[in-house]
């Protein structure tokens, strides 16, 4: 009897701790809700894979957009020039190649690039380049890349360089080449209000040029002013044109958007070197994935160590400096 | 198309090199080096030579002589087993196995894509010169897809350094940037923008007062 009751007191006890406890997970969960919002599934998924499909399908309307107006453009000069002209059958030929690209980052890939001060000549071939190579508008005079104559002294200053020197090199002088330098931490990207320009997971800091409301917050946020705003619609003419595109990238641009350098994100994503790597006359640029243990760039790290410009900005740029083995050209003897 | 521009450019090239061959020949006809050589006995520890107008008492090979990289008596071949003849021919990056041997770690840096410019190559390439910028020419890639990139070293050594005087003689630099076409002026854009703001205002306002009236007439 006793024990009848005890078995049934301790059967009520669990029920009742039981239910408490269920109790107090409900209540706990509906509290909890207040401060813990859910988040909607599919908008997440969506936004982390954004996948490139938009970019994708973005791509290939521009492609026959611009394919359309180079086409008209080539007829143009068909009937400028007659039809069995090189430049009409050179033209044709080019707005066949348009290729615009959507290609997304790889997985595990970080790009850098390094230059070599110490061979560096100022030459500012890579300017060019990178003018022919990303479409820029001819009649706008935008480069992406500027070459810095820093005078070789006691207390050298970034603020006292020469853009638009004449003669180089010079002995007293050390060129130092800067574009965007696609941070860790890009002030760029703080700042902008809608969201167009962002650092891809491979560590390009990209633009948006459909996205981009030209509000130019980014070109005052960034401390190497390597932002460029375009005032009027870019001009490039049929026969210059790089038929190799990406819709991030060199794509040819809408008026009133930023735009910056982008590691030429149409050749590296796909296995190649930038083109101011290419046509660099002495070598001085190194690009390469910071994650390959056997890229050139990690090769420049380990042997000869890195420098980077205002990292005091807290930019923690991805664009280095080397002094490499060479001596500077000021320094070499028996010259001819 | 393509298939034609192929043909014009290889066209293009039989004639540059030919032409190249004709200009050595003329001048002084140094291929085969075993012409002259083999009666001459060579041992190659010089340090300059007056008939090839090679000084290695100057410059940054200064401590060399000849047999450090040519080997004689016929000097035809070159230190690491290559023949001068691809330098005739063109193959400059076979040569770079003569400078490997001493200088291994900037051969090394060299293959690692670190020393020297790169260039990329793709299938089906075609590589076209285009005058652009500024009146600058500029190498354009042509390939057939854009999406299988690999990078090369673009030069051999011996086109960058001349072996008998290695420093590197720079280039000189293209013109600097010049003005940005200046933006449109500011009060010109400020009376734009407040004439916009106004007519919109307008295009909002108006249909009101319009409905106002219309109402308040209907109303008396
Ligand atoms: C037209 C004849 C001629 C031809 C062809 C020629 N040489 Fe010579 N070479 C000479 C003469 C003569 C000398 C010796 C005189 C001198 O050194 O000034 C010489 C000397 C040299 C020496 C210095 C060796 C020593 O011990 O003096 C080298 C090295 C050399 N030649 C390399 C070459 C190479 C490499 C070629 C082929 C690309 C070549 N020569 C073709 C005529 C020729
Ligand atoms: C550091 C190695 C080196 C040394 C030392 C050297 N040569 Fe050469 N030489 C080369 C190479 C590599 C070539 C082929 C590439 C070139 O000519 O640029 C060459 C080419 C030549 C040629 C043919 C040039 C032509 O236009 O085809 C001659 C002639 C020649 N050498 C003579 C000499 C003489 C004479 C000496 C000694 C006084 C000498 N070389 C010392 C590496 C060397
Ligand atoms: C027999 C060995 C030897 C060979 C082969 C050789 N070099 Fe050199 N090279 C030297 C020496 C020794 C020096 C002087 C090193 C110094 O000044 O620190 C030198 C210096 C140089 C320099 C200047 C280095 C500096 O520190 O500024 C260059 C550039 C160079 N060599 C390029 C070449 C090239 C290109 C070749 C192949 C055609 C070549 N060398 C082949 C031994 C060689
Ligand atoms: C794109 C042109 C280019 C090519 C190709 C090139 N070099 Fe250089 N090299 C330079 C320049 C520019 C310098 C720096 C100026 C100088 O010292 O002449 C340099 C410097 C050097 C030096 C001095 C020390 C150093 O490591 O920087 C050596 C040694 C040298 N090169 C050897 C070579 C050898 C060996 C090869 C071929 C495997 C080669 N170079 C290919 C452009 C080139």
């Amino acid at each position: 009897m006793v024990d009848e009751t005890r078995r049934n007191l301790i059967k009520a006890g669990v029920v009742a701790v039981v239910g408490s406890a269920i109790g107090f997970i409900a209540v706990k969960r509906e509290k909890l809700m207040e401060l813990l919002k859910p988040v909607d599934k599919v908008e997440l998924l969506s936004a982390i894979d954004r996948e490139y499909s938009v970019y994708a399908e973005r791509a290939k309307k521009k492609e026959a957009e611009l394919k359309r107006w180079c086409m008209e453009e080539a007829a143009k000069l068909c009937r400028e020039r007659g039809e069995e002209s090189v430049e009409c059958v050179e033209a044709k030929r080019r707005c066949d190649a348009i290729q615009v690209k959507a290609t997304g980052p790889r997985k595990g890939v970080r790009f850098a690039m390094a230059i070599d001060l110490n061979k560096c000549i100022g030459c500012r071939r890579c300017a060019y380049a990178c003018v022919m190579e990303n479409n820029q508008g001819r009649n706008l005079n935008i480069e992406w890349i500027k070459v810095l104559g820093v005078e070789r002294k006691e207390f050298p200053e970034i603020l006292g360089s020469q853009l638009d020197y004449e003669m180089a090199p010079l002995p007293d002088t050390v060129y130092i080449p800067i574009s965007c330098m696609h941070c860790e931490n890009p002030p760029c990207v703080m700042v902008c209000p809608v969201r167009a320009t962002w650092k891809e997971s491979d560590g390009i800091v990209v633009v948006d040029y459909d996205r981009c409301i030209g509000c130019r917050y980014c070109i005052a946020a960034c401390p190497y002013g390597a932002r460029y705003f375009n005032w009027a619609k870019p001009v490039v003419p049929v026969l210059e044109l790089n038929p190799n595109m990406h819709i991030l990238g060199n794509v040819p641009r809408v008026p009133h958007v930023v735009e910056k350098c982008t590691f030429c994100i149409q050749r590296t994503r796909d296995g190649g070197v930038p083109a101011c790597v290419e046509v660099c006359p002495v070598g001085a640029r190194v690009f390469g994935d910071l994650n390959d243990p056997n890229s050139p760039i990690r090769r420049v790290i380990e042997r000869y160590g890195v420098y980077t410009l205002k990292s005091e900005a807290g930019t923690n740029p991805r664009l280095f400096y080397f002094f490499g083995p060479s001596k500077p050209v000021h320094k070499q003897e028996g010259r001819r | 198309m393509r298939m034609i521009m192929l043909v014009m450019l290889a066209i293009l090239g039989l004639i540059s090199a030919s032409a190249a061959a004709v200009a050595v020949a003329e001048e002084e006809e140094l291929y085969p080096c075993e012409k002259c050589h083999l009666k001459l006995k060579l041992t190659g520890m010089k340090k300059a030579s007056v008939y090839h107008a090679v000084n290695l008492t100057i410059g940054a090979h200064k401590g060399l002589v000849c047999a450090d990289c040519h080997v004689p008596p016929t000097m035809s071949e070159l230190v690491g087993g290559v023949n001068i003849v691809s330098f005739y021919k063109g193959d400059y990056k076979e040569l770079n196995v003569v400078c490997a041997g001493c200088h291994e770690k900037t051969y090394r840096d060299y293959v690692n894509l670190v020393h020297g410019n790169k260039t990329i190559v793709c299938e089906g390439e075609v590589k076209v010169l285009v005058k652009g910028y500024k009146n600058v020419s500029y190498w354009l890639h042509l390939c057939q897809d854009y999406t299988s990139l690999s990078v090369v070293p673009a030069k051999g050594c011996v086109e960058c350094h001349t072996p008998h005087n290695p420093h590197y003689k720079p280039l000189a630099p293209l013109p600097p940037p010049s003005r940005r076409p200046p933006p449109p002026d500011q009060s010109v854009i400020a009376y734009t923008t407040l004439g916009v703001i106004i007519s919109s205002l307008m295009l909002i306002v108006v249909p009101f007062v319009v409905e106002l009236e219309k109402g308040g007439r209907r109303g008396r």
